[in-house]
C-alpha cells in the first residue's frame, strides 16, 4: 500500500530464508491445483507485498528500507477501534456518557483490528459515526449541569471547548480548530441555548478526523527521512497500546511539560499503566485474542448431538479460563513466553473444575495446577482448541495453521476457490490422521497442507470441544505424534503431543522473535509487510535476551526507536 | 462558514390512526426516466436454514400454479409472485470455513471470500442497486435484523470488498431514527434529539472543515483515507438533505410492542418480524429509502414458541433438527417453520400491495425477493435456492406464475435485476459464475 514494503522481511530474526524454503514447496503445489490462480497473491496475502515478495533479497534501493539507519519504523494512520471509541467516550465524560451501539464494528485485517486499510469509512459507517456522536451529544445536553461545572456563558463554553478538545484530540487545540468549534457553539447557542451549543460541539468533536484517527506528524526531522514523535503523540501511543483509551491527566501533563520522550520516561509511564490491571488487562487481552485468532465459540458453533456438554455455560467459562490463564502467567513471578507455552497453572470455577476433573472452588475462581502432560500452556486451553476445530471434529489444518502463522510468523496462501470442490472423498468414520494422509497425497494438496497438517496432528488428544480424549473416533488409541516441517534444528522435526510442542516452541528464537514481531505489529496496526525488519529486529533481539519476558518486551518496545520515531514515506 | 440546516418533516395522523400526509413535500427531481410517477424500489427478505427442498416448489402449469404447503400462505397474493425454481449459488461451494459462512456471505454477493476474515470480496446486490439508483432519499438503504443485529457467520450485506454493512436489530431505535423527525404536530416544540438532527448540516460542515489542513504531514495513503472519509461525509450531507418523494400513504407508523419486549429474544421473533415489516413498508411509503433488507438472523437455535409444533423436539436445537430432516419420518415441525417464514413474506407483500403509491400500489413498482442462503439445509447445499420474486417492477415483471431457470446462477439472476433497475450491467459477482442476465 505504501509502496515501500518491498524486500523487507516481516519475519524478524527468523530471516526470510526460512519462509522462502517453505513457500517454494507450497506454491509449487498450489500452481498444480486445478483452477488455481497460480500467482499466489490472493487470500491472506491480498495487497500484502511481503507475501508477493517473500524471498526477495531486500536490495530494492528504497531509501527507507534501512529505517533511516536508526531503526525507525512505519506508522500508518490508525482509526480508533470500536473498543477504543467506547472507552474513550466514557473517559472523556467521566463515565456519565454511554457510547451506545452505533459506532462501526472494527474489521480485523491481518490479525489486528486497528488496521486502517480494513476500516475505511463507507457511507453507512459515516452515518453510524454521526448517529453515535449524536447519541453522546444528546446525553451531554441532558446532563449539561453535571458535565459542565461552570456558570453557563461564553467563558464557560470556551473553557469546555479547550478542555474537551485537548483530551479528545490528545493535544492542545490549534487556533483554527478552536475557532471552528466556538463558531459552531455560538451559532447554536444563539438559537437554542447553552446546553444545545455544548451538546452540538460534542457531536462535532466525536466525528472529527483528529479524534477518530491516530496520526503522527512528528516534530522535527531528526535525521534525513525520520521524524521524532511529539510527547503528545507518544502519550497517545502508550495509552491506546496499554489502556485502549485516551491519555489520562498524568500522561497529558507530562507531555505538556515535554517529559515524555526519553526511553526512561516512557518505560516509567508504561510500568504505571501496566500496574493498573483493570485497564491494562482488557487491552492486553485484546492483543492475545487477536494474535491467536480467537473470537469466541458460542454453544451453537458446536454440534450439540456430539458435544452435549458444550453448552452456553461451558462456552462462557472456557472463554474466561483462556483470559485467566494468560493473566495468571503475566501476573506471575515469571511472566515469560516459555510459561505462556508450557505452564500447567490456570484458574478454574466450578464448571471448569468439573471439566478438568479437579476439585471445585467453594465459589468464584481459584488457581490450580493441572497435569502438565495434558494441559500445558496456551495451546492446550479448551476454548482455543474449540475455536481451532470444526463443529464436529478436531481440525489439524486449523491448529497447524495457528502455529505456523501466529507462532512461527510464516505465511500460508489461501486455498484456491475450488479446493473444497476438489477435496478428496474420505471413508466413513475415518480419523483425522487418516483423512490427513489421504489429503496429503491428493492432487497437489500436500504442497501447502504439509505446512499445517503434520503440525496440527500433534493436537489430536483434544476433540472439537477442547476436551481430552484417549480414543479416536474409530476406537483406536490416539496417536499424537506431530512434526514441525521446517528444515533447521532445533525447531524442526517430530514431536509427541502438545507438551513437547510447547517446549520446542518455547526453546526457539524464531518463535520468540515472532511473538515480539506480532506485538509490535499490534501496537501500530501494521500489516505483515509494514513491520520493517530493521525497525523491529532490535526489539526482537532484546526480547530474546530478556529470556522472553513479556513485560520486558513492552518496556523495550516503548523505549525503542521503532516506537519513538517514524520514517517519512514517499510523498509526505 | 456555510451552515446547512435540515428541517423537520411534518405529518399528521388521521382520526383512524392511519397516518395522513400533509401536502408539504414536493417531489425532488424526476422519480425515474419514463416512469409513471412512482419510483422503483427493491426489497429483499432473507430467511435462514433453507427449506424443505423437495416439497417446496409449486407444481402444475406455470400460469396456473399449485402452491405447495410451505408456499400456501402466499395464496392471497398469488397474482403478485413468481416462485423461481432451479437457481444455484455456486459461490457457496467455494472454499470457506464451513457451510454456513460461505452460503451466508455469498447469497447476495456471489463473490469470492478469500480474505482472512472471510468477508466477501464484493458488494451485495442490494447495495449495488442502491448505488445505481442513487435515489434522492434520506437513506441509501435500510437493513433490519429480525432477531437482533448479530449476524455471526451470516454477514450477507456488503458495501464493497471486505466492507460489511451492519444490520439494525432494535425496532424502537429504528423507529426513532426514521420517524423521530417526522413530526405529527408542527406546533409542538422539537425535542433535543430533533434539534440535534436539524443541525446535522452545521455539524457536518464543521467536521468537513476539520479535514482541511489538519494534517500537515501524512503519507499519500493516509491522505487518501482522509480524503475518502471526507467524500463520504459530503455524500452523507447530500443524502441527509434529501427529503424523498413521500407517497400519499406516508405517516408515522404505530409501533406497539409488549412491555417485556426484547429484540434479541428469539422467542419474540414473531413480534419483531411484524414490527420490522411495518417499519419497512412505511419507510418505503415515505420514500425514506428505495432499497431494503429484512434478514432473519437467528439461524441456529430458535425454537419458534409461537408455533404449536415443538421445535426442537427431541433434538438439542433447531440446527440439529434441520440436519436430520432426511431421516425424519414426520416433517411437520420443520414444515411449519418454513411455512411461517412464508406467512411473514405474505404479510409483507399484502402490506405493499395495499399501500397506494402513484397510480397503483407500492408493490406495482417494486421488486421483492424472498430467498434463503441454502436450498437443502441438511447438506448445506446452495443449489436450488428457495427464491420467490414479487412485484411488478414498474411493468417489467409478469407475475402470477412460476419459472424454472434450469440451473442459472444467482449472479445471472441479479444481473437481470440490475437491468430492470435501468443499469446496463452484464455481470454480477464472480464472473466465473455469470454469463449475463437470464430471462425470468
Amino acid at each position: 500500500m505504501l509502496g515501500i514494503g518491498r524486500g523487507n522481511s516481516a519475519w524478524g530474526a527468523a530471516g526470510p530464508w526460512v519462509l522462502t524454503l517453505l513457500m517454494a514447496g507450497c506454491y509449487a503445489g498450489r500452481d498444480g491445483m486445478p483452477g488455481a490462480a497460480g500467482d499466489g497473491d490472493d487470500g491472506d496475502e491480498a495487497g500484502d507485498e511481503a507475501g508477493d515478495e517473500a524471498g526477495d533479497d531486500g536490495d530494492s534501493g528504497d531509501p527507507t528500507v534501512d529505517c533511516a539507519g536508526v531503526g525507525a519504523g512505519l506508522a500508518p494512520m490508525r482509526r480508533l477501534t470500536r473498543a477504543q471509541y467506547d472507552n474513550t467516550v466514557r473517559d472523556l465524560f467521566d463515565g456519565l456518557v454511554e457510547p451506545g451501539s452505533s459506532f462501526p464494528q472494527s474489521v480485523i485485517h491481518e490479525e489486528y483490528s486497528n488496521n486502517p486499510a480494513a476500516n475505511i469509512v463507507s457511507l453507512s459507517a459515516a452515518e453510524d459515526i454521526l448517529i453515535a456522536a449524536e447519541h453522546a451529544g444528546l446525553q451531554v445536553i441532558e446532563q449539561v449541569g453535571t458535565i459542565v461545572a461552570c456558570e453557563p456563558g461564553p467563558t464557560c463554553a470556551e473553557g469546555f471547548i479547550d478542555d474537551l478538545g485537548r483530551r479528545a484530540f490528545r493535544r492542545p487545540l490549534h487556533a483554527h480548530e478552536r475557532e471552528a468549534l466556538l463558531d459552531l457553539y455560538t451559532q447554536v447557542e444563539s438559537e437554542d441555548g447553552f446546553a444545545d451549543g455544548i451538546g452540538t460541539v460534542v457531536s462535532a468533536v466525536l466525528q472529527a478526523p483528529q479524534f477518530l484517527y491516530l496520526f503522527e506528524e512528528g516534530t522535527e526531522e531528526i535525521s534525513p527521512g525520520v521524524v521524532a514523535l511529539s510527547d503528545f503523540e507518544l502519550a497517545t501511543r502508550l495509552s491506546y497500546l496499554l489502556w485502549d483509551t485516551t491519555p489520562d491527566d498524568e500522561l497529558m501533563q507530562l507531555a505538556e511539560a515535554g517529559l515524555l520522550h526519553e526511553p526512561e520516561q516512557l518505560r516509567e509511564q508504561a510500568q504505571r499503566l501496566l500496574d493498573d490491571p483493570s485497564r491494562s488487562g482488557p487491552a492486553l487481552d485484546r492483543f492475545f485474542r487477536e494474535w491467536i485468532h480467537f473470537d469466541g465459540v458460542p454453544a451453537f458453533d458446536k454440534d450439540q448431538a456430539l458435544f452435549p456438554a458444550y453448552d452456553e455455560a461451558f462456552a462462557s467459562a472456557a472463554d474466561q479460563e483462556l483470559s485467566r490463564f494468560i493473566d495468571g502467567v503475566l501476573a506471575s513471578d515469571e511472566p515469560t513466553l516459555r510459561n505462556l507455552l508450557t505452564s500447567p497453572v490456570t484458574q478454574v470455577d466450578a464448571t471448569m473444575a468439573e471439566f478438568f476433573g479437579v476439585a471445585a472452588p467453594a465459589s468464584g475462581w481459584t488457581e490450580v495446577s493441572l497435569p502438565a502432560e495434558r494441559r500445558p500452556g496456551l495451546l492446550s486451553r479448551p476454548a482455543l482448541l474449540a475455536e481451532h476445530s470444526t463443529r464436529t471434529s478436531s481440525a489439524p489444518i486449523f491448529r497447524g495453521r495457528l502455529v505456523r502463522t501466529q507462532l512461527l510468523c510464516d505465511a500460508i496462501p489461501a486455498p484456491p476457490d475450488d479446493a473444497m470442490a476438489n477435496a478428496p472423498q474420505y471413508p466413513e468414520g475415518a480419523t483425522e490422521r487418516q483423512r490427513s494422509e489421504i489429503l496429503m497425497e491428493h492432487l497437489n494438496c500436500g504442497g501447502c497442507h504439509g505446512l499445517m497438517n503434520p503440525l496440527g496432528l500433534g493436537f489430536e488428544h483434544y476433540d472439537a470441544s477442547g476436551a481430552w480424549r484417549e480414543l479416536d473416533v474409530d476406537g483406536s488409541p490416539i496417536d499424537d505424534r506431530g512434526e514441525i516441517t521446517v528444515s533447521q534444528a532445533p525447531l524442526g522435526g517430530e514431536f509427541a503431543g502438545v507438551p513437547e510442542l510447547g517446549e520446542r516452541l518455547a526453546d526457539s528464537e524464531v518463535v520468540t522473535a515472532c511473538f515480539a514481531n506480532q506485538f509490535y505489529r499490534h501496537s501500530l496496526g501494521l500489516e505483515r509487510s509494514q513491520a520493517l525488519a530493521c525497525a523491529v529486529e532490535p526489539v526482537e533481539q532484546a526480547f530474546i535476551e530478556s529470556g522472553g519476558d513479556v513485560p520486558a518486551l513492552i518496556m523495550e518496545l516503548v523505549a525503542s526507536n521503532a516506537f519513538r520515531m517514524r520514517v517519512i514515506t514517499e510523498g509526505e | 462558514m456555510r451552515h446547512r440546516s435540515f428541517g423537520r418533516r411534518h405529518f399528521l395522523r388521521g382520526a383512524s390512526g392511519i397516518a395522513v400526509a400533509l401536502p408539504l413535500l414536493e417531489s425532488v427531481g424526476p422519480a425515474r426516466a419514463g416512469g409513471a410517477g412512482a419510483p422503483l424500489r427493491y426489497l429483499q427478505f432473507m430467511h435462514v436454514q433453507g427449506t424443505l427442498w423437495d416439497e417446496w416448489a409449486p407444481s402444475g402449469p406455470t400460469g396456473d400454479m399449485v402452491l405447495s404447503e410451505i408456499l400456501s400462505p402466499l395464496e392471497p397474493v398469488r397474482e403478485h409472485i413468481v416462485p423461481v425454481l432451479s437457481c444455484d449459488n455456486p459461490s457457496g461451494g467455494d472454499y470457506g470455513v464451513n457451510g454456513h459462512v460461505n452460503s451466508g456471505r455469498t447469497v447476495f454477493t456471489c463473490a469470492r471470500n478469500s480474505g482472512n476474515n472471510n468477508l466477501a470480496d464484493g458488494p451485495s446486490i442490494d447495495q449495488v442497486i442502491a448505488e445505481r439508483l442513487d435515489a434522492p432519499t434520506p437513506y441509501r438503504s435500510l437493513q433490519f435484523g429480525v432477531g437482533g443485529e448479530g449476524v455471526g457467520e451470516y454477514q450477507a450485506l456488503m458495501a464493497g470488498p471486505q466492507d460489511p454493512v451492519p444490520l439494525d436489530g432494535d425496532p424502537r431505535a429504528i423507529f426513532d431514527q426514521l420517524f423521530a423527525d417526522l413530526d405529527e404536530d408542527p406546533a409542538q416544540a422539537p425535542t433535543a434529539l430533533q434539534r440535534l438532527r436539524a443541525r446535522r448540516g452545521s455539524v457536518l460542515d464543521s467536521v468537513l472543515d476539520q479535514f482541511n489542513g489538519t494534517v500537515a504531514r501524512a503519507s499519500a495513503a493516509d491522505r487518501q483515507t482522509l480524503q475518502r472519509h471526507a467524500d463520504k461525509i459530503r455524500e452523507l450531507e447530500i443524502q441527509l438533505g434529501n427529503e424523498g418523494q413521500a407517497g400519499q400513504a406516508c405517516g408515522v407508523p404505530e409501533l406497539s410492542l409488549p412491555g417485556d419486549y426484547n429484540h434479541n429474544d428469539q422467542g419474540q421473533d414473531d413480534v419483531s418480524s411484524r414490527a420490522f415489516i411495518d417499519l419497512m413498508v412505511m419507510a418505503m411509503a415515505c420514500d425514506l429509502s428505495r432499497v431494503g433488507t429484512l434478514q432473519y438472523t437467528n439461524y441456529h437455535g430458535p425454537d419458534y414458541p409461537w408455533l404449536p409444533v415443538g421445535v426442537p423436539g427431541g433434538y438439542p436445537e433447531w440446527h440439529s433438527m434441520v440436519h436430520d430432516i432426511p431421516n425424519m419420518g414426520d416433517r411437520s415441525a420443520p414444515r411449519a417453520v418454513y411455512r411461517w417464514y412464508m406467512e411473514e413474506y405474505a404479510y409483507l407483500l399484502e402490506q405493499l400491495a395495499t399501500t397506494p403509491d402513484g397510480d397503483g400500489s407500492l408493490l406495482d413498482n417494486m421488486l421483492v425477493m424472498s430467498i434463503s442462503e441454502l436450498g437443502n439445509p441438511a447438506s448445506h447445499s446452495t443449489n436450488g435456492l428457495p427464491i420467490v420474486l414479487a412485484g411488478g417492477v414498474g411493468g417489467q415483471l409478469s407475475t402470477g406464475r412460476y419459472v424454472d431457470l434450469g440451473g442459472a446462477r444467482t449472479g445471472e439472476l441479479y444481473t437481470t435485476f440490475l437491468n430492470w433497475f435501468g443499469a446496463d450491467d452484464t455481470n454480477f459477482g464472480n464472473p466465473a459464475y455469470c454469463d449475463g442476465p437470464v430471462t425470468v
